[in-house]
């Protein structure tokens, strides 16, 4: 083994060891060099070398080593601070090496859990939002009809005589246009910038707001009283697929409605968006990547209707019944 | 009372102890002394030979002597190493430890030859 490779070897050391004892390391090699000659002997000589590296090297790892006494800083008298360079080595290869492979490995770490779904914490009733959770909540929270008819009730007009803008008659609103923040904060939204906007004395308008599932929202008096229970079922693909179990817990509070579904009663997931309407009622469930958005409609065995999966696969149908439990399924 | 890092005294510290029971040596002339006195069974290379330096001079067991009044012009730089007291005495329970196994083989009667 030449001195040369030996010396590239020695970089394996950590570099107190090798600032205490590479000459001295390559003057031993280059007596035992010197000293043993001949083929065999030399095979020999690289081969302890070799076995001197590995078996050495934790224990160089271990070892402590005494600090290289610094530099005193030149006595400035003139009051200026000076500055001294402590570590004169350059960054070693390793440690960049090193660093962006932890950076990459760091990274890979976050995307992955960023990827996955986040956990659904229910709020309690009594607070525990955030100011954004109760902000969000507010202007998602589906207008009844006569908030908004009040809201509809107050018209702006551009005062540019060549582009004039009049709220008034009857509006039907398309469900897919419908924006659930209140009419106010539509209004100053939509007609900012064009002109200072004129109340007008409002004309009589007739708005019917529908749900986004296409459900209108009813009085409390007129829901369904038997909404709120537990109910089992299956549901069916369009496409022949097997039947996969249910298992909900439903409870009405009004127009909305709330609590938990799943493949059974261990398996429990929050629904939300849920409506009652009438007989029907509608609700979504997020398993996972995928979501199940149900329309269900209230006949004497219990609730039958739709219910359509999107996920990463795409989006199907399907045909789902539900009972009380202790009742065998119709499907 | 921290844990001695040489506890138990590794066999190339120990050889080097041993090494150096008579005199000062540098550290080519330690990798010859433990060759010469191991039969040439152990041959420390330079790795293990200084990290067991730094270890025992660490734990004070040899210490770093100034032999430049007596250097050739080839030893200029070279270091010279010394036992230390504390050494000789972890020498000197290391091979009552030793001797006392060598003791123990025997009354098991799994040595034969000409050992001690």
């Amino acid at each position: 083994m030449s001195e040369k490779i030996y010396v590239c070897l020695l970089r394996l050391f950590p570099p107190a060891f090798r600032r205490q004892y590479q000459q001295e390391a390559l003057r031993l090699l280059r007596d035992r060099l010197r000293d043993e000659k001949g083929f065999f002997r030399q095979l020999r000589l690289g081969f302890d070398l070799l076995v001197d590296l590995i078996g050495a090297l934790p224990q160089a790892y271990r070892n402590t080593y005494p600090k290289p006494a610094a530099a005193s800083p030149a006595p400035r008298f003139d009051g200026a601070p000076s500055f001294q360079v402590l570590q004169k080595e350059p960054m070693q290869r390793g440690v960049v090496l090193i660093g962006g492979c932890a950076s990459i490995t760091v990274l890979a770490a976050f995307i992955y859990v960023m990827q996955g779904p986040v956990a659904f914490h229910p709020a309690e009733p009594k607070g525990h939002k955030s100011p954004i959770e109760l902000v969000m909540e507010h202007l998602n929270q589906p207008l009844t009809v006569d908030e908004a008819n009040k809201a509809a009730s107050v018209a702006f007009r551009s005062d540019s005589s060549s582009v004039g803008y009049q709220l008034a008659g009857a509006v039907d609103q398309d469900p897919n246009l419908v924006d659930s923040r209140p009419a106010q904060s539509r209004a100053a939204t939509t007609f900012s910038g064009s002109a200072s906007p004129q109340f007008v004395q409002p004309a009589p308008i007739r708005i019917v707001v529908r749900s986004a599932s296409g459900l209108t929202p009813q009085s409390p008096a007129t829901v369904l009283e038997n909404v709120s229970a537990r109910w089992t079922g299956s549901w069916r693909a369009v496409d022949g697929d097997p039947d996969f179990p249910q298992w909900f817990s439903l409870s009405e509070d009004g127009a909305k409605l709330g609590g938990t579904g799943g493949p059974n009663r261990s398996a429990q997931y929050p629904i939300f968006e849920g409506l009652v309407a009438g007989e029907s009622v509608s609700f979504e469930l997020q398993i996972g990547q995928k979501t199940f958005l149900y329309y269900l409609k209230f006949q004497d065995q219990g609730p039958d209707g739709t219910v359509s999966v999107t996920g990463p696969n795409g989006k199907r149908t399907a045909a789902v019944r539900f009972e009380r439990p202790g009742r065998p399924s119709p499907m | 009372m921290p844990k001695r890092r040489l506890d138990p005294l590794p066999s190339a510290a120990f050889q080097i102890l041993l090494s150096l029971t008579d005199e000062d040596l540098h550290g080519y002339g330690i990798m010859r002394q433990v060759e010469q006195q191991t039969s040439g069974r152990m041959r420390l290379g330079p790795g293990t030979l200084y990290s067991s330096i730094q270890s025992l001079l660490e734990d004070g067991l040899i210490n770093e002597v100034d032999h430049s009044g007596e250097r050739s012009a080839a030893d200029e730089r070279r270091r010279y190493y010394r036992l230390t007291t504390a050494g000789r005495k972890v020498a000197r329970s290391e091979a009552e430890r030793l001797a006392n196994l060598l003791r123990a083989a025997r009354t098991k009667g799994i040595l034969r030859g000409d050992y001690v």
